[in-house]
């Protein structure tokens, strides 16, 4: 582990119970300084009470965490001086004006004088929001609304900053424009800390974290997790996808079979040698196949690779579904 | 920390502002309830049709009768020769009232410790002309009294008997017009204050937890001290002002009295806002939902009447009810309420009920406080 100067974020056996449910369970991180993490898993997983616990506004049942240096439960409110965090719903106040929300929060964390003016301007320009400074923050579009949310959060310059979900419910374009914002708070040095339920997402972050009912089933570079699945992956587009599925399923060499949309990903030992025999098969049962191709698995193949094979594990009771589409 | 506080409240300023149903709710709403009421009130408990069966025939049960018909509430229509003819007047409605003196009335009078007794008979059907009617009977009844016992501690040497008659005279002078409109008033005051002010502090904190805006005020340096003075400066503010308008209004559209001081009356209005603050945040404390508060609030409304002396004196009720009434700021509010402003209360004689008043604020503030943590779980 690395020098404890140079952790933005450290768990020991981060622990949240609520009654007999664990939403976190035991959970160990070491997040340095100026990293992007990414905590992805399915909705239930675990991620918001994580962030919570991270933020100082929810206590553990178990174990401890420091942020920017502080422990979680003595020095909650200095952690609070030097986080941002944007949780998942919008969270400003939709009555107020653009201009009204930044000011407030710029009394609230005592950002003054010149460096405040200074600050609200790039902030508006950071987030185009400048020509839109006097409209009521409600009246704004959900893009909008979410880049507003950030920049209140930037208000202080914060060292960590915490996003929940933040670019769920918005459109593709906004998606974009706010991950090129983010690269830039990331580039400028600061810890980002995003849950994300989008794979593409994921695979923009230094490193990820897979959170399923409230264990860390893996943690490391979007590179790694990806060799992380065994075997090699075929794509095909078949005209039966279901018939298809159960076809392929008996055929020899194959490891796990996902459907995305009507893509079928086969998951084999190898490609060079399973690749004309599931052909065979299929166009011998009269199922037309189109887009048949070896592939690199990406992120969401080996998010649900993982899954899959932690429930195989019998670890878990909680049946998930394996389309992702 | 001020500074911090001083936005918080400034925002909560702009967004109370910005809440017009929220602002009708609070400004016309009461505004007209108080005019309605105050109107139905006056004209129903005044200038009530009244017999008299005055089987006396003296001088003292003639100046009696015309005490009566001096009042604003009676009028004497009807000189009956006997206790019969009441019933079919009342039946008809052409009397609210009947007012009885029975002979030997006078000589009852003159006669030391015995006391007369005169018989009031009142249309029942209308709850409200039949308490104003009583009412005013009995303070013009016991005004008399009064005045015969003065008269005759000042003409004859005084006598023990004549003493305790007397000692009548502070119940006698208590509000003899006993006007029903004047001792609903302060009623309707009292509980406007409350729902406007849980209904302004509960509101503001829960539509923040609703929003989530309370979960990003937890992720900054605003203390929760600071939260809860912020948060309790803007109802507070919002219910003294209600209070002065709604107080304005009844002082000027209906004439009510404030005997007492005004200063006093508004000191005591802020400690009931205060400790009903308390209780908001217990409110907001408990519910995830707006609606959720407002029903709470409803129901904290209800009992309000029913425990405060609104509609039954507290006197009046069981004594396990009279124990619980205890509980609840509003009692005593009302009751300093209406002594200060229909009997001219000082300090000193609403002592009692401050310190309980007090006592209860401290105690839930104890609870809210508690409460109210600047975390989620």
């Amino acid at each position: 582990m690395s020098n404890q100067d140079d952790l933005a974020i450290e768990t020991h056996s981060l622990t949240r119970r609520f009654k007999k449910m664990v939403a976190v369970d035991s959970l160990d991180l070491a997040i340095r300084r100026g990293e992007i993490f990414g905590l992805v898993g399915p909705d239930g997983a675990g991620k918001t009470t994580t962030i919570r616990l991270l933020c100082a506004i929810m206590s553990p049942s178990d174990g401890s965490a420091t942020v920017a240096g502080f422990d979680v439960e003595k020095d909650a409110e200095e952690i609070k001086k030097r986080i941002g965090y944007m949780a998942q719903r919008f969270n400003l106040y939709g009555d107020l004006s653009v201009m009204e929300n930044l000011n407030f929060f710029a009394d609230i964390f005592a950002v003054s004088g010149e460096v405040r003016q200074e600050r609200i301007t790039q902030l508006l320009a950071f987030a185009r929001l400048t020509e839109f400074k006097d409209r009521r923050a409600a009246q704004l579009s959900g893009g909008m609304q979410k880049k507003l949310a950030l920049a209140c959060t930037l208000i202080h310059e914060p060292e960590v900053l915490f996003l929940d979900e933040p670019t769920t419910g918005v459109d593709p374009v906004s998606r974009r424009e706010f991950w090129d914002i983010l690269s830039d708070l990331h580039l400028r040095g600061v810890t980002l800390f995003v849950s994300t339920p989008y794979m593409d997402e994921a695979e923009r972050c230094s490193r990820v974290g897979l959170m399923f009912e409230g264990d860390m089933i893996v943690c490391d570079t979007p590179e790694q997790v990806k060799d992380l699945i065994s075997g090699e992956l075929i794509e095909l587009r078949p005209d039966d996808l279901r018939r298809a599925r159960d076809l392929v399923a008996e055929l020899d060499g194959v490891l796990e079979i996902q459907t995305y949309g009507d893509l079928l990903h086969v998951f084999v030992d190898s490609a060079e040698k399973r690749m004309s025999a599931l052909e065979d098969r299929l166009k011998k049962e009269g199922i037309a196949v189109s887009g048949l191709r070896q592939t690199r698995p990406r992120m969401e193949e080996a998010f649900i690779s993982l899954i899959r094979k932690r429930i195989a594990e019998g670890r878990t009771n909680n049946p998930v579904s394996s389309e992702s589409d | 920390m001020w500074r911090r506080i001083a936005s918080m409240i400034v925002k909560d300023f702009q967004q109370f502002l910005r809440d017009k149903v929220l602002l009708a709710f609070i400004l016309v709403g009461p505004t007209a309830q108080l005019l309605m009421m105050g109107q139905a009130t006056a004209s129903e408990t005044q200038h009530l049709a009244t017999a008299i069966v005055d089987q006396d025939r003296t001088s003292d049960s003639r100046a009696l009768i015309v005490a009566l018909d001096n009042l604003k509430t009676l009028d004497v229509t009807h000189y009956l020769d006997s206790v019969e003819q009441i019933d079919a007047l009342l039946d008809r409605g052409e009397v609210s009232v009947a007012v009885v003196i029975p002979s030997g009335f006078a000589a009852t009078l003159a006669s030391p410790p015995d006391r007369a007794t005169v018989q009031v008979l009142i249309d029942g059907s209308s709850v409200l002309a039949a308490y104003a009617a009583l009412g005013a009977a009995e303070g013009a009844i016991a005004s008399m009294g009064a005045e015969i016992a003065v008269e005759r501690a000042q003409s004859a040497a005084v006598s023990g008997a004549a003493r305790r008659t007397l000692d009548l005279v502070p119940t006698a002078r208590f509000n003899p017009e006993m006007n029903h409109s004047y001792y609903l008033m302060p009623s309707q005051l009292s509980l406007i204050v409350l729902i406007v002010t849980l209904l302004v502090s509960s509101v503001g904190i829960v539509r923040e937890r609703e929003t989530g805006t309370l979960e990003q005020l937890m992720v900054t340096p605003l203390r929760r001290a600071e939260l809860i003075v912020a948060k309790a400066t803007l109802p507070t503010l919002v219910a003294l002002v209600d209070f002065l308008a709604m107080l304005g209004i009844t002082m000027w559209a209906f004439g009510l009295p404030v005997k007492g001081s005004l200063a006093l009356l508004l000191f005591v209005t802020l400690v009931f806002i205060v400790a009903q603050q308390t209780w908001g945040l217990v409110i907001s404390a408990v519910s995830a939902t707006q609606q959720q508060a407002v029903m709470l609030i409803f129901m904290t409304g209800i009992l309000s009447v029913a425990f405060s002396g609104y509609l039954v004196a507290v006197e009046n009720m069981p004594l396990v009810m009279q124990w619980a009434s205890a509980f609840f700021p509003i009692r005593h509010y009302l009751s300093m309420l209406r002594a200060i402003t229909l009997k001219g209360a000082s300090f000193v004689h609403i002592r009692s009920q401050l310190s309980a008043l007090v006592l209860l604020g401290a105690a839930s503030m104890a609870v809210s406080v508690r409460s109210f943590q600047k975390r989620l779980d």
